[in-house]
């Protein structure tokens, strides 16, 4: 049965849905309570200036509120703007250089620059933009987003000390399939996972100019493009017959093959990380329940399984000098950070209730995404690599976390490989 | 039913569905079935659990009134808040399976018997949804029923993109699997 198949069997399926009469009078006098009680919230002084203060910012489908309360509002919003834009400048007239560049973060759609170090944040686009998919250029001048929506998803680009937003690949109609995003080594070129005409497949946009090709060729099912450090080829996860493979490419088409060997039916989730010399491409395959830790030759296409059958591992990134491992490992409450050497030996954890983020361009630095039970806390932030100074840049709103899971960083690029 | 409810009332059809309690029965009668139909197509026909949910879902919406602008029909602000409170009820089955360190395993009729018609075969597709762990069907419902990118799904799962895409293709591969075994025949 092909997915278009499956799609349609489950889409085929209705049910009666006659409603029990009790439940719909049980329904109804239930709520009729909080109907009440919401009636006398609203028509209480509060409430009433809550309505104003909306229909003051003119939401549409309301007619506006007198024109006192009105200018009394708009009065009140540009003193805290004016607060708030000199509490920024400020802040941005303290940051210091740093190694690492900025941190460019989407949070609740809104793309930020964030200073690891003094912990600066600069609005990097007007508010009402919702970026996603984001990523940097690993030399730290140009910020990637997508915006999604509509009859097609748009890809920008945007300078990362200020400047009007520009769009790359217009020309073409496609759909960002959310996969992380991925730089050439020398900041020209990112390359994308789209689809185009009905098929998953990697994208090269010349940052500079928009222009973008396909690298794929056009009946093949590709995922989660990784470029090299060379720049010379790019790493992908392949989907035929139902399997998921890990290949390369030459960023000119050529010289595609499966690096990846037997992995004796895991299915590959897609490679994470290369490592510095080229020779390596580390990467998770699970299936079931089990999923391990791999590396590929990319000389002798083959795979190494670094971790042990008994850990759970997903999402790797190498340290930029290639002699560690970062991943995550399941645990009771989500999963647990760890590193290792690079060939998997002395894994030991260094943070519960951690996810990765990937490392910072000069090692020193782990990004983790930290998600302790207590919502209150967590947030991203950098760890080291021996599991001290844990530090949090962006504190996750606590109505965000559910558990594990937390739905307001939509995407975040530090200008190094990502899992 | 319009977003305005006259060309002298500028008050949205929920202003108008709060004011007094008769407009909000009436309201309530006309848009409950629309948000338990969607509902119970996503719960793979559990009508307790489509209920529920709907009433949750009609509780938030009163608490979440002031979010509510007008510019579309109320029913489909409804079905959104719905969406949430589906995603939050399959995270939370994802969260017990994860740490009763089981699946979610029903009770299957494997009868030998010939079924070759839609009722028949409808009834597998729900026993094989619900037979996924809740992550599965979460995505399969979000990205097959309600169309939604898998982005969009992401969001609602609480997963990055990459995991949720992952998933997708585990949860298609699980389903191909189970139907094999419960499809009509």
């Amino acid at each position: 049965m092909t997915d278009e198949q499956l799609d349609v069997l489950i889409r085929s399926v209705d049910y009666d849905d006659a409603l029990d009469p009790a439940f719909v009078a049980a329904s109804a006098a239930r709520l009729l309570g909080h109907v009440r009680r919401a009636r006398a919230q609203d028509a209480s002084s509060l409430g009433r200036l809550g309505r104003d203060l909306r229909q003051a910012l003119g939401v549409p489908g309301r007619t506006m509120a007198s024109p006192a309360v009105r200018g009394v509002s708009l009065l009140a919003l540009l003193i805290l703007g004016l607060v708030a834009g000199l509490l920024i400048a400020g802040a941005l007239h303290r940051a210091t250089p740093f190694g690492n560049g900025p941190l460019v973060v989407s949070v609740g759609g809104t793309l930020e620059a964030i200073d690891p170090v003094s912990g600066a944040v600069r609005r990097l686009l007007p508010r009402g933009e919702r970026a996603e998919g984001v990523s940097r250029s690993p030399d730290g001048t140009v910020a990637t987003f997508w915006t999604l929506g509509g009859s097609r998803d748009h890809l920008f680009a945007v300078d990362v000390d200020g400047g009007e937003r520009r769009e790359l690949a217009a020309g073409l109609s496609m759909t960002w399939d959310p996969s992380i995003d991925t730089w050439s080594p020398d900041s020209r070129s990112l390359a994308t996972e789209v689809t185009l005409d009905g098929t998953a497949r990697i994208l090269i946009v010349d940052v500079a100019t928009g222009a973008a090709r396909a690298v794929t060729p056009p009946g093949m099912v590709a995922h989660n493009p990784l470029w090299s450090p060379d720049g010379g080829s790019i790493a992908f996860t392949p989907e035929l017959g139902g399997r998921r493979g890990l290949s390369t490419i030459r960023t000119d088409g050529t010289d595609l093959h499966d690096v990846a060997g037997d992995l004796q039916g895991l299915s590959v989730a897609g490679p994470d990380t290369w490592s510095p010399d080229g020779q390596w491409i580390y990467f998770s395959a699970d299936k079931d329940t089990e999923s391990h830790a791999f590396r590929a030759s990319v000389k002798t296409r083959s795979s190494e399984q670094l971790t042990q059958d008994g850990l759970r591992t997903y999402a790797m990134a190498s340290s930029p000098d290639g002699s560690r491992i970062a991943f995550i490992a399941a645990a009771d409450y989500g999963f647990d950070l760890w590193v290792a050497a690079s060939d998997g030996t002395g894994a030991h954890r260094i943070l519960a209730a951690g996810g990765l983020g990937g490392w910072s361009s000069d090692g020193q630095l782990i990004l983790v995404k930290w998600k302790p039970p207590d919502d209150t806390l967590g947030g991203l932030g950098t760890i080291r690599p021996d599991g001290t100074d844990l530090r949090i840049l962006v504190p996750f709103d606590p109505s965000c976390r559910r558990g594990w899971d937390e739905s307001c960083v939509l995407g975040f690029g530090w200008g190094q490989a990502r899992p | 039913m319009t977003a305005r409810t006259s060309v002298e009332d500028d008050r949205n059809e929920l202003e108008v569905a709060l004011a007094d309690d008769r407009a909000f029965e009436a309201w309530h009668r006309l848009t409950l079935p629309r948000v338990y139909g969607y509902l119970l197509r996503r719960c793979a026909g559990d009508a307790s659990l489509a209920e529920e949910l709907t009433q949750q879902t009609f509780i938030a919406a009163i608490d979440q009134r002031a979010r509510f602008d007008g510019r579309s029909e109320a029913v489909t602000w409804l079905c959104g808040i719905a969406r949430h409170k589906l995603a939050d009820h399959f995270r939370a089955l994802e969260r017990d399976e994860r740490r009763h360190r089981r699946m979610v395993l029903r009770e299957i009729d494997v009868s030998s018997e010939a079924r070759p018609d839609p009722i028949e075969e409808r009834d597998a597709v729900a026993r094989t949804l619900r037979s996924l762990p809740a992550s599965q069907r979460a995505v399969l419902i979000f990205v097959v029923l309600d169309d939604l990118p898998v982005a969009e799904a992401a969001r609602l799962l609480g997963k990055s993109p990459k995991a949720t895409e992952s998933l997708l293709f585990r949860a298609r591969e699980r389903f191909r699997r189970a139907y094999t075994d419960e499809a009509p025949r």
